[in-house]
């Protein structure tokens, strides 16, 4: 037999696909079908958190370590404040345990089981009752909500999604960890602008009026200690933002008229102990 | 096209060759498939997604390989050797080689 | 968020997709180049080999050539999204042309002057390392080995007297 020496054209091997073509498609593919996994997921758990009873979730709480409380007096206030408040509340926040701890940032926080906690340093800077109030309001609003159930629940799809991704490559993890972390973020956004709505109704069926409702958010808004991240890397909505959205709200309530403010009592500044 | 896995092509005259032709692919399955397998997996049993995924890729490198040979205007490939390799865990890699050839039948 | 890290994935995607694509192109061209000039010299997988008429065999050796090519950071990216939904890994599919064509070529490279290498074959391996996760998975490089036997010929002179 003979050798005919031919030279091939071209290279039937190898896909003519321009490669950032493929890497768009991929890249969006992908992204789709794990938003869309997370979407699901988290709307399942949305769906099946009214339905937890009370008893599970202080079953759940009894398992997460809670913060010492400090500070009695204050502490007896609050809690005979939210009281007043859960009688004006649109949701019911079931029963709630109020408390005060130590801590240089100015925060309030609500913890599974009803439990509230306020700041030192917050009660410190607070002006007016009216505001505690808003502020307390809030944090009833996520206990209301249940959303500690629902980050709790949205927590495990992450971590569920991520176990997918375990077998993957790193870079991978480095792509889609963001994009979920990023519709996280953006849910909790959305819990926290309904945990201000119970916020600002109940502010108003209590005291006639929506005086004190922004007075928090303008002054960690003004507050040069706090760095504020943008939008999409935040947990929680822009102070400025939050403050206008509630001024609107506040218009549709009741109108922009500002009533009078409920003062502290006069024992406010005296604390247990010193400041640390 | 013929191919044969041995020298020849029984019945048929060898005439000219063009020396050699190769056809690989390297394809995955999707991540359904390598979710259900990892189960059938701890049962044991035929794993189908994966026979599926072979036999195509198989078939890919075969039917890249006898391109190369059409281009030569061959109308056989004697000879054809498979090999797999494992760059990517759970990926089939399949290659496929032979020689190309022009053959007759015999007088 | 960690910002550190995806501003090195991205780092390394450009660098992995500019110098990779550069790499590939240049490897791509100088085997063309190579196979042009070896097209003469056939390959072939049979083993049986007719002695052309005049000549005799002077000497018949086996002659192997190996290539191990490497993916780089922006193909072993696509390649790891693929396996979300599965079908070509297409950025692979040069890895291993090249691999095998190199290899093709650094083994008639062994067989300078030979009329034709007989019963050739090829093997391919990867070469594994474990990731700081301790989860074995390729390097993404990919060995390629090819082997066959090559066969001198000498012209028969005519017998002087």
């Amino acid at each position: 037999m003979k050798y005919v020496p031919k030279p091939l054209e071209g290279n039937v091997n190898v896909s003519r696909t321009h490669p950032l073509k493929e890497l768009l498609l991929l890249c969006g593919g992908v992204l789709g079908l794990v938003l869309a996994a997370y979407l699901a997921l988290g709307f399942a758990v949305d769906w099946i958190v009214p339905y937890v009873p009370q008893e599970l979730e202080e079953k759940i709480a009894a398992k997460i370590p809670m913060p010492p409380t400090k500070h009695k007096r204050h502490a007896e206030y609050l809690q005979q404040l939210a009281e007043s408040l859960a009688e004006n509340a649109p949701n019911d926040a079931g029963s709630v345990t109020l408390g005060v701890m130590e801590m240089g940032e100015e925060n309030a926080f609500a913890l599974p089981g009803g439990r509230i906690y306020f700041t030192r340093r917050l009660l410190e800077n607070v002006g007016s009752e009216n505001e505690l109030a808003m502020i307390l309001a809030h944090e009833m609003g996520h206990c209301a909500n249940r959303d500690h159930l629902r980050s709790i629940g949205r927590g495990l799809t992450m971590a569920l999604l991520a176990s997918f991704l375990i077998n993957s490559d790193d870079a991978v993890e480095y792509f889609i960890g963001p994009s979920i972390t990023l519709g996280h973020l953006s849910h909790s956004r959305k819990r926290e602008e309904l945990a201000d709505r119970h916020g600002l109704e109940t502010l108003v069926a209590t005291y006639g009026h929506g005086g004190g409702a922004t007075e928090f958010f303008s002054r960690i808004n003004d507050n040069e200690e706090y760095k504020h991240p943008p939008k999409y890397l935040s947990s929680h909505p822009a102070p400025h933002k939050r403050v206008s959205y509630l001024e609107e709200s506040l218009a549709e309530i009741y109108g922009a008229e500002e009533g009078e403010l409920t003062p502290l009592p006069d024992w406010w500044d005296e604390w247990e102990e010193k400041s640390p | 096209m013929i191919t044969t896995s041995i020298q020849y092509i029984p019945g048929m005259k060898i005439v000219e060759h063009f020396g050699l032709v190769q056809g690989s692919t390297i394809r995955a399955k999707h991540i359904g498939r390598d979710i259900a397998a990892s189960l059938k997996n701890l049962i044991g049993g035929e794993l189908k997604g994966y026979t599926e995924l072979m036999t195509e890729s198989r078939a890919e490198a075969t039917d890249r390989m006898c391109k190369q040979a059409e281009q030569f205007g061959a109308n056989a490939v004697i000879n054809v050797r498979y090999a797999t390799s494992s760059v990517a865990q759970g990926a089939a890699e399949l290659f496929a080689y032979g020689t190309a050839v022009v053959v007759k039948p015999e007088a | 968020m960690d910002i550190s890290g995806l501003v090195i994935f991205v780092v390394l995607m450009a660098l992995g997709y500019i110098a990779g694509t550069m790499a590939e192109r240049k490897h791509y061209k100088s085997i063309e180049r190579r196979e042009a000039a070896m097209l003469r010299q056939p390959i072939v997988t049979y083993e049986d080999m007719e002695t052309p008429e005049g000549k005799r065999v002077r000497k018949a050796k086996m002659v192997t050539g190996s290539a191990v090519i490497s993916t780089d950071y922006f193909k072993r990216f696509l390649a790891s999204l693929r396996f979300f939904f599965g079908g070509r890994v297409k950025s692979y599919e040069s890895l291993l042309d090249r691999a095998r064509r190199e290899a093709i070529i650094r083994m008639k490279q062994e067989a300078v002057g030979a009329k034709i290498i007989l019963g050739m074959r090829i093997e391919t391996s990867n070469i594994g390392s474990s990731n700081r996760k301790g989860k074995n998975k390729g390097l993404g490089a990919v060995e390629a080995l090819a082997y066959g036997t090559a066969v001198w010929f000498d012209e028969i002179r005519p017998q002087t007297p």
